[in-house]
């Protein structure tokens, strides 16, 4: 097939239109194909996509019809394959030597900035403006996915190399995606055992200038611990929304929790918002870990601020709100007691130092937040011989500035893949 | 009873008075056996010194189990006092702000001597 440079153009336009009208009446399972076949237009006659799992652990095929698992390879790990490597560093990778359909890339598949997966795409050409149609076909098919995503059990069981207890199924339908970034901000979080929840959850939210950070600890490690969670994320967004301060929102926890449970269960957190025109954080302790904030790369503190009692106890005592003065690439950290805790009595501690180290020398490697992020955790998981006992979520905000337009340093920090930028596979394209 | 089973031992009852030592792990699964024991000395013994030195582990469960003790020693007219927290359990009630709603003392010695006298 001959394609001149106008071609080209037309094929692109092709494949993302056809996608785009097809994505109103299409259901899950005939996404694989019609990727295929809208893809073709654009010099991509095959697309396979991976999704990552819950602990971003494998990368799984999605199958549908016409792309069976037996075909393809099913399953890779994110560790130690190519595929992974693409999916930890945002980078277009090539997936083998070039053929005569032409070669095949791996490449990063993000909803906005979260990582899903991945793609493999054979592509007939190798050059700038095939990786930047991969790259567009894949923001597409992120977009496609995350919009099925409430009403499809496909793609709820791929996310799954295991079953989730109740909370878990709850709680990672509560939470906001685990990336977030604009040009002022990049939020990622993560929590463990992600299968088997108990009581964390975090939220944010942007709003207008501000974006509204907090974390949540509820007793017990019990269905009803992830109720109590769900409850309190529910009753601070409902009072955010309404334009409840962080006082209000605590207040709101509490009075929840008090009336469904009689000051029977309780549940700690740090309510927080950040104003990204100043760097000016402002929190209230509701008797949680106090945020670390790293910076420089060579810093790292705990802030203070008074506790009140956990919510839930109606123990009578004052929230009052801290405020810190962040600099531009200060790195706020909220975590929960999984993180640093004892695995049980006589287990040696994780620890707040080595994890904060950990984030630090990571950051200093120029590794994406998200991936520094599921590193720390796998490390915390490891130490404890993957038995935690007791959630460990850390949610992660850096303020860039104040700018939301200026997303240049944001696209570096999430991994985001950059048409047109030359592709890490530059150097060994001439390798076959 | 294994190691990881939650002891309650009475030291000392006097009146209204009572010191117990709690010894062992708080957390989800031995707090629910320790409960109902500790309430019942409370319903007999109104102001109780719990002596937590004997504590190797607490976690949230362990913490609201205390909190729930004070409640029912407050409904009974009473009084639940903290005495001797290890390292461990100091710095869960620190950080929850819990250290400024209890009568906490560093030994049963000053807990007892800072009791109210005896009703006569």
């Amino acid at each position: 097939m001959d394609w001149s440079g106008s071609d080209r153009e037309a094929g692109g336009w092709r494949m993302l239109s056809g996608l785009l009208a097809d994505s109103h009446l299409m259901p899950m399972e005939s996404l694989p194909a019609r990727a295929c076949e809208s893809a073709a237009f654009a010099g991509f006659p095959h697309v396979l996509i991976y999704l990552g799992d819950l602990q971003q652990q494998v990368l799984r095929l999605l199958t549908g019809e016409g792309v069976r698992a037996e075909d393809h390879l099913a399953q890779l790990p994110v560790q130690g394959s190519v595929a992974g490597r693409a999916f930890q560093h945002g980078q277009i990778l090539p997936a083998g030597p070039a053929e005569e359909e032409g070669r095949d890339w791996w490449v990063p598949l993000l909803d906005g900035t979260e990582r899903m997966g991945v793609l493999r795409v054979t592509s007939v050409h190798d050059d700038d403006r095939a990786r930047e149609g991969m790259e567009r076909l894949a923001s597409l098919l992120a977009l496609i996915l995350h919009s099925r995503r409430e009403s499809s059990d496909v793609l709820a069981r791929a996310e799954r190399v295991k079953p989730l207890n109740v909370a878990a199924e709850m709680q990672w339908k509560l939470m906001p995606p685990r990336v977030y970034a604009d040009g002022r901000v990049v939020i990622a979080a993560v929590m463990e055992p992600a299968y088997q929840i108990s009581g964390d959850a975090f939220d944010y939210a942007t709003d207008g200038p501000l974006v509204h950070l907090s974390i949540f600890d509820a007793m017990g490690h019990d269905t009803a611990a992830g109720l109590s969670a769900n409850l309190a994320v529910a009753a601070c967004r409902r009072t955010r929304r309404q334009g409840g301060g962080l006082v209000a929102c605590g207040e709101a926890v509490e009075a929840e929790l008090i009336g469904q449970y009689d000051r029977r269960r309780y549940v700690t957190g740090i309510l927080a918002t950040l104003d990204t025109r100043n760097g000016m954080l402002s929190w209230v302790n509701r008797g949680h870990h106090p945020p670390v904030i790293i910076r420089d790369s060579r810093w790292a503190t705990h802030l203070r601020c008074p506790p009140a009692h956990p919510m839930g106890t109606g123990l009578g005592l004052e929230s009052r709100v801290c405020h810190e003065q962040l600099q531009p690439g200060d790195r706020v950290v909220f975590y929960t007691d999984g993180i640093i805790e004892a695995g049980g009595a006589g287990d040696a501690q994780f620890g707040l130092e080595r994890f904060t180290d950990f984030l630090i020398r990571h950051h200093a490697d120029g590794l994406p937040v998200p991936e520094t992020l599921r590193r720390v955790i796998h490390a915390v998981l490891d130490y404890h011989d993957h038995r935690l006992q007791d959630d460990a979520t850390v949610l992660f905000c850096q303020w860039l500035g104040p700018r939301p337009d200026l997303t240049e340093e944001a696209a570096d920090l999430v991994g985001l893949p950059e048409p047109g930028r030359p592709a890490a596979a530059e150097q060994d394209r001439s390798t076959p | 009873m294994t190691d990881s089973d939650l002891h309650l031992d009475i030291v000392e009852t006097r009146g209204p008075l009572a010191v117990a030592a709690v010894r062992g792990e708080m957390d989800l699964h031995t707090t629910a056996d320790f409960y109902p024991r500790a309430t019942a000395l409370i319903d007999d013994h109104p102001h109780v010194i719990l002596d937590l030195s004997g504590i190797t582990f607490c976690d949230s469960s362990g913490l609201n189990t205390l909190l729930r003790l004070r409640r029912h020693a407050d409904e009974n007219g009473g009084r639940l006092t903290l005495a001797a927290p290890t390292d461990r359990v100091m710095h869960i009630l620190r950080l929850t702000g819990i250290d400024t709603v209890f009568p906490l003392y560093a030994d049963v010695t000053e807990a007892r001597a800072a009791q109210p006298p005896r009703p006569s």
